[in-house]
């Protein structure tokens, strides 16, 4: 059996790519594919194209990041400031103790207003019901006073009138309900 | 750590960006993250894994704007989009020389899929030694290898095809 018959078209390619990878080959694969390779056409024109490809993909220039996208790095990340300075912990209570802050003065401020609104309301309302209790009591006295006037004129007129003459000089004389004369004589 | 591992490793991180997404805004955009990212994570990163540590963001990065393009083409009229971002960008003229067959390589490379795109880029554009490669792709080196014979495989079956083979 020959060189090129020993190793077939595919075990060639796969030692190929290994050359091509730099790899280092056993001299007995080395020797095998060189023989293989210069009997067989179709690996030949292979492992031509194949290195061709390599050559152009190794000459491939592909441009650096451009200076203005590195100082915009450099920007963002360590010469950004103090406050990005610190380690992942100091931030964090950074950032909690501005939390804590700006929640104080989000909550805490409206609530200190809202007392002092509340307190003033409260006492302009204790004021207000003073005032609608002294005006009831005000009204409750004015009307004990109209009815005890009213009381007290129908006594003197109608009922009490007898009594009250008795205890002056005044006496009745004739019929019942006849006017009184004063001293028995009428007036 | 980090103003070493940016200066270090800017370039390689922007060009595996350019190379991926070939689209120059996307690729300055993609670059300036993976670097803040770096300096987000400056203290969990080690400073000898930096540089596999930013191809890795720097792809997960890429996919991420792939994904998206592809969710655009199929709200936007897609072959425009695809036209755009899927041919000649970066400009192949500049990348590749005067060469008719280098041109030919960038689109065939642009047709390649995201995996076998980033072991053709991170080993034959970048030159970057298989483990660092492994490492930054999350794959075993058996993985890696059989990726890229036949990631060279497509890209010569692409040509080929394209009638420009070498």
């Amino acid at each position: 059996m020959s060189a090129v018959e020993r190793v077939d078209c595919a075990r060639a390619r796969r030692v190929v790519h290994a050359r091509l990878d730099g790899e280092a080959l056993a001299p007995d694969d080395a020797s095998l594919v060189d023989v293989h390779l210069a009997g067989c056409d179709a690996c030949r024109a292979v492992v031509a194209e194949l290195e061709e490809i390599q050559r152009e993909l190794r000459s491939v220039q592909v441009p650096g990041l451009e200076a203005a996208a590195l100082e915009r790095v450099w920007e963002r990340t360590s010469r950004a400031g103090p406050a990005r300075r610190g380690s992942v912990a100091r931030r964090s209570w950074r950032v909690a103790a501005a939390a804590a802050g700006l929640a104080l003065a989000l909550g805490g401020l409206p609530w200190i207003v809202v007392e002092r609104r509340d307190r003033a309301m409260a006492r302009e309302a204790e004021i207000r019901r003073a005032a609608g209790e002294a005006r009831f009591v005000l009204a409750v006295a004015g009307s004990a006073l109209r009815r005890a006037e009213r009381a007290t004129t129908d006594k003197v007129l109608v009922g009490g009138i007898g009594a009250a003459l008795d205890r002056t000089s005044i006496r009745w004389s004739g019929a019942t309900g006849s006017r009184p004369t004063r001293g028995g004589n009428g007036v | 750590m980090f103003e070493q591992a940016v200066v270090e490793h800017k370039d390689r991180v922007h060009g595996f960006a350019a190379m991926m997404l070939r689209d120059a805004v996307e690729a300055q955009d993609v670059a300036q993250e993976a670097l803040v990212r770096l300096w987000r994570h400056r203290e969990q990163v080690d400073a000898a894994l930096a540089g596999v540590w930013l191809l890795r963001t720097t792809r997960n990065l890429c996919i991420d704007r792939l994904r998206r393009r592809v969710v655009r083409s199929e709200v936007d009229d897609g072959p425009e989009v695809l036209e755009r971002h899927g041919g000649d960008a970066p400009d192949p003229e500049r990348l590749a020389g005067s060469s008719e067959t280098g041109r030919a390589v960038l689109r065939a490379l642009g047709e390649l899929s995201e995996a076998d795109r980033s072991v053709v880029v991170l080993r034959e554009v970048q030159g970057l030694p298989y483990d660092e490669i492994a490492d930054a792709l999350g794959i075993p080196l058996g993985t890696l290898k059989a990726r890229l014979h036949r990631a060279r495989e497509r890209l010569r079956a692409e040509l080929v095809r394209a009638g420009v083979a070498p």
